[in-house]
């Protein structure tokens, strides 16, 4: 008996576990008794009997504990595992053995396939030796399990027919139903859905048979997985939701998450993207109470999934990353090829290509393992996209046709409907307009009627751009309108506010359950102290039996409780003068944060005001030198005017009488005006003047664009021109000393704060500028990252950053230039812009040998 | 009074234009839109006064006036600049390579009159 009471002991469990304990006394006395009663009628050997009834009660604690595991959460796995394993090591027979093992398999299930496969292949052999066919087929069955979630089709399938045929052959109900339920999972994710369905009904009519309420509710999630693949949609939102009612009246937290995690998958295809969250968030929560890492892991990839197509890169990048550790962990295939894939799309939306190909193959490699066909063509949809991002339009177009003729052999309608249209995209950027509208028109079409938003939005926006090239302007008009209503519906702030809240919610919940059960642990041990101590005092009690001792012993117990009462007065003020001091601390870090926070402004500010500076000297020079030859020529040809106004007014005066020494007194007065000169050089002057106004005009409009510098509005801007404005701005920092190279390619407008993308070519041009000591150049590139992006490189020839500060020059206050010189600002307000703009910044430099700044923005701004 | 030769050095087209139109009526107005051009016109011409843009392709205003200075030590040396940017130029003051600096815009007036009063005697 010793066992159980180090068992129970100290869990919530402990009273059942008494009342437990005096059930079995009972047993075992009242079984001694019939043994004795028998003893006597049979008379068999005594030891014998004795050997009997202790086999009896062996059962009987061991079918009692079963009994009461079989309600206990997963949470409790470790300990019921454990349970089991001391069960093992007594005498029980060969089928509960069996039965034994197989528990604790299925326990290991979701965590442990190492595990899984050395207790079914125990159960296994001991199973065919006391021939026990019932355990054979349990075993199989969880074999098949692990198969499946490492992605061996295949082994998974053999295992389930296996377990099928033994249960078939002793009409075992449960294992029949069971093992087609898993064949029907196995054939789903094959896509191969008829077979799977056929499958399913199997398993649904004897489930209804036995009234298996869990079967029932697994089936109704199987159907409804079929159906999300397949594109119904509400279809499969049905199911889910006739599962989980199932699974909450039975209580059963796996199948609640689980239900709970395809819902928010469904109503993330649809674009709800903040109730999908929440059912990803409820799922999460059931998960890591149930130590799911399976769970947990398809919830964190999402919950990346939104992040990612809200353009929240790094936060996707962060959850899907968390979500592949984990599948590794449990070595879970499938769910590792997808998270590699969106990993890779990841790396291709934020323009690291090389990084993109790298996880696509991962991925690609894993799938064509596992042969699931679904996913094989997910990534050959990716790519596509790849290849089409690298301008590699035939290849992407091979891609995307095996993805769609895959799809179509699976009869994906929704997925169909997307492989069209990015066939569609590819043959509009090759501009053979007629296949793309084809595509595009049939892929949206289809999407629409599946509520596949991002597809249609995807087909709109170009079908749009089509219609447009090809002259259909109403066409267009009308794509152009559907783009945005799906763009609204996918993006539109208050969704993106509520996934944000949700998230904030979500974490804040976590660290409130993480400390309770912190402070539960804490109640729990202080619980264990004081059994302890009271063991104690029974035991001194006990000893001493006189009253007087007694008396004393009141007396003393007495004084302690007023001692204690002493004591825990003067804690109480401890701990109110603490709070007090606490509170005072807390006081002073606000206004300690309110001032730091005033002086960040004021040092932006600075900051901006510095840059200014930078400005006034080069404005100043650049526009004094118009204002100079424009003020000075108006004054010359005033003065030429009146010259010549005399010479006019000399040829007036000249009459028929005074001919001859009229004309001679104006040649001298043309000689003595210098006439010929001031006509000569009339063109000259009015030609710098235009030119002068002309220069300054410039400026001025150049000069308007930086002053907006707090313009919080986006707009569309013309890359090119920003970056020749701040050219021009500067002009007197460089003119005459650096050459600039520029390279632009051919750029659309894209979405920006054009002030602050002025503050950011300002910034890196005068680092280029200041960089190079004497002479040197400067090249500027620009030119079309993939779809989506925008890429300029500011590279100079100039002095190089050295290797162990390069990690340092966005940190704000780092500064390489003397103290009141420079705020050490700069670049870590040129990477906060680029951030604002969802894109990137990266620097490669080389001592001596110069600097690179290579700057990504995306054409369109998502999200804001 | 025998009209003073003065040479004008700038790098831009409109500003020695403005030049020679603004002075030529008081003065023999030499151009040169480089500092190598205006050597060639100090070794043939006789000039009195200099005038430079500070800032130019090859070397600065003071640069140039720095390099002439021994050979041509009579003469009168003037900077001209849109922003009065340097240190450079107040310390070529000091050392008397640099008599006057001029902000641009000029003033034709001051100019005339610095002239005037540097060859007063």
């Amino acid at each position: 008996m010793k066992l159980f009471r180090c068992h129970f002991f100290g869990s919530p469990y402990h009273l059942l576990g008494l009342s437990l304990q005096v059930v079995l006394l009972i047993l075992l006395l009242s079984n001694y008794t019939i043994a004795q009663n028998s003893d006597e009628k049979d008379s068999l050997p005594n030891d014998i009997t004795r050997l009997k009834v202790f086999t009896n009660i062996k059962n009987l604690i061991l079918c009692s504990i079963l009994l009461l595991f079989s309600g206990v959460t997963l949470a409790q796995n470790i300990h019921t595992i454990d349970s089991l394993k001391k069960v093992l090591k007594t005498s029980i027979s060969g089928t509960k053995r069996v039965d034994s093992y197989n528990s604790i398999a299925k326990l290991y299930r979701e965590s442990d396939s190492i595990q899984v496969a050395h207790y079914t292949n125990k159960a296994i052999q001991l199973a065919k030796r006391v021939k026990y066919p019932k355990g054979i087929s349990t075993a199989y069955v969880h074999l098949g399990w692990i198969s499946l979630i490492k992605g061996n089709y295949k082994t998974s399938i053999n295992s389930f027919q296996e377990a099928l045929k033994i249960a078939d052959s002793i009409q075992f109900k449960k294992g029949i139903a069971d093992a087609h339920a898993f064949l029907g999972v196995v054939f789903t994710k094959k896509g191969e859905y008829a077979q799977a369905l056929l499958h399913y009904e199997r398993a649904n009519i004897i489930h209804q048979e036995i009234n298996d309420k869990e079967g029932l509710a697994y089936g109704y999630n199987n159907r409804g997985d079929i159906y999300r693949r397949k594109g119904e949609y509400p279809i499969a939102l049905e199911h889910y939701q006739q599962s989980l009612k199932i699974f909450k009246k039975i209580k059963i937290q796996k199948g609640i998450a689980y239900n709970y995690f395809d819902i928010g998958h469904v109503f993330r295809i649809w674009g709800n993207h903040s109730k999908a969250i929440e059912y990803f968030q409820k799922s999460l929560t059931i998960g890591e109470r149930t130590k799911d890492k399976r769970g947990i892991a398809g919830n964190y990839f999402q919950i990346g999934l939104i992040h990612q197509s809200q353009g929240n890169y790094s936060k996707a990048l962060e959850m899907l990353k968390k979500s592949l550790r984990t599948r590794k962990e449990i070595g879970e295939k499938e769910g590792m090829a997808v998270t590699y894939n969106n990993i890779g799309d990841i790396h291709r939306m934020r323009g690291n290509f090389k990084k993109a190909l790298e996880m696509y193959q991962k991925s690609l490699k894993i799938k064509i393992q596992i042969g699931d066909k679904g996913r094989i063509a997910v990534g050959y949809l990716s790519l596509g996209q790849l290849a089409l991002s690298n301008k590699e339009i035939e290849v992407a177009k091979k891609y995307f046709t095996q993805a769609l003729t895959l799809r179509q052999k699976l009869a994906q309608k929704d997925l169909v409907a997307e492989a069209k249209i990015f066939l569609g995209i590819a043959y509009y950027s090759q501009k053979s307009y007629k296949k793309a509208e084809k595509n595009l028109t049939q892929g949206i079409s289809v999407a629409k009627h599946t509520n596949h938003i991002s597809s249609v939005r995807n087909g709109a926006k170009y079908l749009s751009k089509l219609y447009e090239i090809i002259g259909k302007p109403q066409k267009a008009l009308e794509n152009h309108v559907l783009y945005k209503q799906m763009e609204d519906s996918l993006f539109n702030r208050k969704n993106t506010r509520q996934i944000t809240q949700l998230q904030e919610r979500y974490d804040a919940q976590k660290r409130e359950d993480s400390l309770k059960q912190h402070n539960a642990h804490k109640l729990l041990q202080a619980q264990i102290k004081t059994q302890k101590a009271n063991k104690k005092t029974a035991i001194t009690i006990f000893g001493l039996i006189s009253l007087g001792v007694l008396f004393i012993v009141l007396v003393f117990f007495y004084r302690l409780k007023q001692l204690n009462n002493q004591r825990l007065q003067s804690a109480n003020k401890e701990i109110k003068a603490k709070s007090e001091i606490v509170k005072k601390q807390r006081d002073k870090l606000a206004q300690t944060l309110q001032k730091l926070q005033s002086s960040q402004t004021q040092l932006i500010q600075f900051e901006k005001m510095a840059s200014l500076g930078q400005l006034t000297a080069g404005i100043a020079h650049e526009i004094n030198n118009p204002v100079n030859f424009i003020s000075s020529n108006v004054d010359s040809l005033r003065v030429n005017l009146q010259d010549i106004l005399k010479v006019v007014d000399a040829y007036e005066q000249l009459t028929p009488d005074n001919t001859t020494q009229q004309l001679a007194s104006i040649v001298a007065l043309k000689q003595e005006v210098q006439y010929q000169d001031a006509l000569d050089e009339m063109a000259d002057l009015i030609q710098g003047i235009e030119d002068g106004s002309q220069r300054t005009t410039h400026i001025v409009k150049g000069l308007r664009l930086f002053t907006r510098l707090d313009e919080d509005v986006l707009k569309k801007v013309q890359i090119h021109e920003n970056i020749d404005t701040t050219l021009m701005l500067l002009q007197n920092q460089y003119k005459h000393r650096i050459k600039i190279e520029k390279n632009y390619g051919d750029l659309p407008l894209i979405d920006g704060y054009p002030g602050k993308l002025n503050q950011v070519f300002m910034n890196l041009l005068v680092n280029a500028i200041q960089a190079i000591d004497n002479a040197g150049t400067i090249k500027i590139s620009t030119g079309l990252e993939g779809y989506q992006q925008v890429q300029i490189t500011i590279q100079d020839t100039g002095k190089g950053i050295p290797f162990h500060l390069q990690q340092q020059i966005f940190e704000p206050f780092f500064t390489t230039k003397e103290i009141g010189e420079g705020t050490g600002l700069g670049l870590s307000i040129v990477l906060g812009i680029i951030e604002k703009h969802q894109g990137k910044i990266e620097v490669e430099s080389k001592q001596g040998q110069g600097t690179r700044f290579s700057i990504t923005l995306p054409i369109e701004q998502i999200n804001s | 009074m025998e009209q003073l030769n003065i040479l004008f050095v700038d790098d831009e087209l409109h500003n020695l234009n403005a030049f020679k139109s603004a002075f030529r009526r008081d003065y023999i107005v030499h151009l040169a839109d480089s500092a190598s051009k205006a050597m060639e016109i100090l070794a043939a011409e006789s000039i009195q006064i200099i005038i430079t843009d500070q800032r130019m392709p090859d070397v600065t205003g003071v640069e140039f006036l720095k390099k002439i200075t021994p050979q041509y030590a009579h003469t009168l040396r003037m900077v001209l600049s849109g922003f009065s940017d340097s240190e450079t130029i107040t310390q070529a003051i000091k050392d008397k390579t640099v008599h006057h600096f001029i902000n641009k815009p000029w003033d034709k007036q001051i100019i005339k009159s610095i002239i005037a009063k540097a060859f007063a005697n």
